[in-house]
């Protein structure tokens, strides 16, 4: 499998690429690290405060 | 991704392979969420997890052997991400896995075959597949909304592609879609009308660029913009298709660049109900990457700078979901010039990004078209670069930001820098600080509390005739975030941004025949009158002493904080100075005080102003 060149680890460019059934055959632990960074970056899949959504009115 | 394409791209030198690499990231995301989602709930469903998940997912998996760029651009849209975040969402989070009011965790997981029988549809597999509908309705997406009906809110109908064609069978009754699923929606039969409604597309070209957005107003996974969203009818849809229209002609004639930046990132529109006759909101939700949530603005340059604005929060959404820019866990929160109520860290450089992508449109904009857009543009460039900057450096200063997060607000910054140093009409500045002077002061009087021990010292020293025992600016504040004021708790912000934005509606405004709807503010505010305010009249005609006269007598006829934020605009022209910069900086310090000794007409405001702001 490419790599994103960070350390070597799997990316969200690398998973990009990968068919359906490639994906299924993923390793959980790469899934599972991929979940934790994206989760790190913005909280995603969590109970976040911050829903991330950006009103923007004519003011 | 490295940071210095995203430097490139800050600085307009881009020649957008990042945004076709953020395009990936954002695929990338998608699936992975889909690789979760479908790893986590094999457990948590087990009676369902053939129907809801496995099943489509095998669809799919057979579709992309045959049209690998179907099932791509299907697993890229919005919705897929949206609906991909909400999964993920409900269980990762026992608690979450059985919410009241929450839809059955069947329901939402299995909307993935609603994506797979898209997938087939649009690339012409035979199938036959369950698809929860909601209120007897199922929106395919790009496609349209089949509504067959049912007799229960939730239910699970059948959806079949055979040598006919498409059809979806409820409880009810079965909807026979148009041969090709129907992308157009002109085409469509009369029996057709109610059970079937086409999503509606533009496609429109200009020198030699093309934008293709889908409006999508049903989807379930696009309603998440905390505004309703708005049906469109034959006659809306036409406003919508001119100013989109003329919006992509503005942006491919003036503005090649930010144009193919909007083509590459917006390819769904959801469109809002306007929250009041002069006023319109956009949004963007992260999770939903390639999707815009709109009213419809007031003009075409109003849509191609609300294009421009939401296609940044896009772009630096997806960026964040490569590099953490923003360090996480702070409890930090200030002041946005852009917002009423205190933003965290992440949500100030979301705004800092894109209101520094709207300054790049109206700099552009500089000297182009006819005066009153001349006129406009000048002011909304003064006006943006100072608020971004402000902004900036406020964030700068945070310690919230991560290096990334530090290197790309310093390629804000320089470009900021250079936009300073442009020279403005005098006109523009002041009108720049006017909005943001009112804007701040607000703020400050809703948000900050002065230390009531130095509050009260103060008062003390005032009743006993001698000078301030220390100046406000030592005053210590605290910040106590209250909930924000309605939008049409302030209409003199609005009149301010008319000057500029629209003076013949001002002047409307200010004989009352503005929006030509009696009775209601600019914001449709019930109960209030159709005229303005007459201090504010009197501002924003340039009578500086009398509106400063008439925010006097709101103040002294009793608790009146918007009345304090005219003041401090009007005393910006009329001086004295140093109470007039004291009322602009230190307001909530001023209306302590003033309270403390009793508020109304015990004291004179600017006699307390100038009093404090010392010698």
């Amino acid at each position: 499998m490419p790599t994103s060149g960070h350390n070597g680890e799997t990316g969200l460019f690398d998973l990009a690429d990968l068919s359906l059934e490639d994906l299924s055959e993923l390793d959980n632990s790469v899934v599972a690290k991929v979940m934790r960074d994206l989760v790190e970056r913005r909280r995603c899949g969590t109970e976040s405060t911050e829903r991330f959504n950006q009103f923007n009115s004519t003011l | 991704m490295l940071l210095h394409d995203v430097q490139a791209f800050v600085t307009g030198q881009d020649q957008l392979t990042s945004l076709r690499q953020l395009q990936s990231a954002e695929l990338g995301k998608h699936k992975v969420l889909l690789a979760s989602v479908v790893r986590t709930a094999a457990p948590v469903v087990p009676g369902d997890y053939q129907r809801v998940l496995s099943t489509p997912y095998q669809l799919l998996g057979e579709i992309e052997a045959r049209a690998p760029e179907v099932v791509r651009d299907l697993l890229s849209c919005p919705q897929f991400g949206a609906w991909a975040d909400a999964c993920t969402r409900r269980l990762s989070w026992p608690a979450n896995r059985s919410a009241p009011g929450a839809i059955p965790l069947p329901f939402e997981l299995g909307h993935l075959s609603v994506f797979a029988a898209t997938a087939a549809i649009r690339s012409g597999h035979a199938f036959e597949l369950d698809i929860p509908l909601r209120d007897g309705a199922v929106t395919f997406p790009s496609l349209g909304t089949a509504r067959p009906g049912a007799r229960t809110p939730l239910e699970w109908a059948r959806v079949s592609r055979d040598d006919i064609g498409v059809r979806v069978q409820s409880s009810v009754s079965t909807v026979r879609l148009p041969a090709g699923g129907a992308v157009s929606d002109e085409a469509v039969s009369d029996e057709l009308a109610d059970a079937w409604y086409a999503a509606p597309r533009i496609t429109t070209g200009s020198g030699g660029l093309r934008l293709d957005v889908v409006f999508e107003s049903s989807d379930p996974y696009l309603d998440r913009y905390g505004i309703d969203r708005a049906e469109l009818d034959q006659e809306s849809l036409a406003a919508w298709r001119r100013m989109i229209g003329q919006a992509w002609a503005i942006l491919t004639a003036d503005h090649p660049w930010l144009a193919r930046v909007v083509a590459a990132t917006v390819r769904t529109l959801v469109p809002l109900a306007r929250p009041g006759p002069t006023r319109s909101s956009s949004s963007t939700d992260i999770a939903s990457f390639g999707a815009v949530a709109l009213s419809l603005p007031g003009d075409a340059l109003g849509m191609a700078e609300v294009l421009v604005h939401e296609a940044h929060h896009a772009i630096l959404g997806a960026i964040t979901d490569i590099m953490p820019l923003v360090r996480q866990n702070t409890s930090f929160l200030a002041y946005a010039p852009w917002r009423d109520d205190p933003r965290p860290g992440s949500a100030l450089l979301q705004g800092i990004f894109a209101h520094y992508g709207m300054g790049r449109f109206w700099r552009e904009r500089l000297g182009i078209g006819p005066p009153a857009w001349r006129c406009r543009a000048t002011a909304e460039f003064a006006r943006l670069r100072m608020m971004t900057n402000r902004a900036a450096e406020t964030l700068e200063r945070s310690g919230v930001l991560t290096d990334a997060g530090l290197d790309l607000l310093s390629g804000i910054r320089t470009q900021l820098a250079a936009w300073l140093d442009q020279p403005v009409s005098a006109c523009a500045t002041e009108y720049a600080l006017d909005v943001g002077t009112d804007h701040e002061v607000r703020w400050r009087l809703h948000h900050l509390s002065p230390d009531p021990s130095l509050v009260a010292a103060l008062a003390r020293a005032w009743r006993g005739g001698g000078p301030p025992p220390l100046p406000p600016a030592k005053v210590a504040v605290q910040l106590k975030p209250a909930p924000p004021p309605p939008p049409s708790a302030n209409t003199r912000a609005y009149l301010l941004s008319l000057r500029y934005q629209d003076p013949g509606e001002l002047r409307r405004w200010l004989t009352g025949e503005g929006t030509g709807l009696p009775g209601c503010s600019p914001y449709g505010g019930a109960g209030q009158e159709g005229r303005a305010d007459p201090a504010d009249s009197a501002l924003v005609a340039g009578r500086y002493s009398a509106a400063a006269a008439g925010y006097i007598q709101r103040i002294t006829a009793g608790e009146d904080r918007d009345a304090w934020a005219g003041l401090a605009v009007a005393r910006r022209h009329t001086g004295p100075f140093a109470s007039a910069r004291l009322l602009a900086e230190r307001p909530e310090v001023v209306v302590a005080v003033h309270d403390h000794l009793g508020g109304g007409a015990r004291v004179d405001p600017d006699m307390l102003a100038t009093w404090l702001a010392g010698p």
